[in-house]
């Protein structure tokens, strides 16, 4: 957002390695999968490369927005 | 044995969490990142030609000359303000000119097709070719042609015109 102007969420989107994390692109009503793991124990390390798509539909101005990751162990 | 399963989610701040409360058993974690992104005011023009040429006419047939390249394409790219106004201009460095022989620039005029665009004739003052409210593209054709006159002396004119495209 940058006050009544938006760039969509889901422009944004990243790559990942490093066994178990996945490629994706954020949503603003989904939770989005970044990595699955089925070991008992779990020490990953892995890399997100992040990208906005660029568009001349854009306006100017500072955008910014929050996103929060969740790891959850069942 | 139960399987152990360990995911991890990325969410948009207002709907961290959803669905996740019910799961009274799961043990979670979380970290929070904010997205930056900057858009900074830029316009990019492109013609399709350097250059247009009038061929030689009889002006009796032939009163208005087209341009051999007609149509000529123009594209305008702009990254503005969402309630600003994006400006095409052209204007002639001077008449057109043969030695000490000259034809006023106005006889050249042109057409325009594509939103936004519009038509004119050359002057030395900015005259507008266009204007586009808020970012984005837009595609068109101009198309010239030179008044034809007995008036003209025999000669090879030439001028140059400068198209700028503001985007504030």
């Amino acid at each position: 957002m940058s006050g009544s102007d938006f760039i969509a969420i889901d422009r944004v989107s990243w790559t990942a390695s490093g066994d178990g994390f996945v490629p994706g692109a954020l949503s603003k009503t989904d939770p989005q999968p970044v990595g699955q793991w089925f070991d008992r124990r779990v020490d990953a390390d892995g890399t997100l490369w992040f990208q906005l798509e660029n568009s001349w539909d854009y306006a100017t101005g500072t955008y910014s927005q929050t996103v929060i990751y969740t790891l959850v162990s069942y | 044995m139960r399987a152990s399963v360990v995911v991890l989610t990325m969410v948009v701040a207002c709907s961290a969490l959803l669905g996740m409360s019910a799961v009274s058993w799961a043990a979670t974690d979380q970290e929070t990142v904010t997205i930056n992104a900057t858009v900074s005011a830029k316009a990019k023009l492109t013609l399709g030609e350097a250059a247009i040429n009038f061929a030689d006419a009889d002006p009796d047939t032939v009163p208005s000359i087209p341009a051999t390249e007609n149509p000529v394409s123009v594209t305008v790219k702009a990254q503005t303000g969402g309630a600003s106004t994006v400006t095409l201009t052209v204007a002639a460095d001077g008449d057109l000119d043969s030695g000490t022989d000259t034809i006023d620039i106005t006889n050249v005029t042109w057409t325009a097709t594509g939103a936004g665009f519009v038509g004119g004739a050359m002057n030395t003052s900015a005259q507008s070719a266009g204007s586009w409210t808020g970012s984005g593209q837009q595609s068109g054709t101009f198309s010239y042609s030179l008044a034809n006159s007995w008036d003209y002396n025999a000669g090879s004119y030439t001028q140059t015109v400068v198209y700028t495209l503001t985007a504030p």
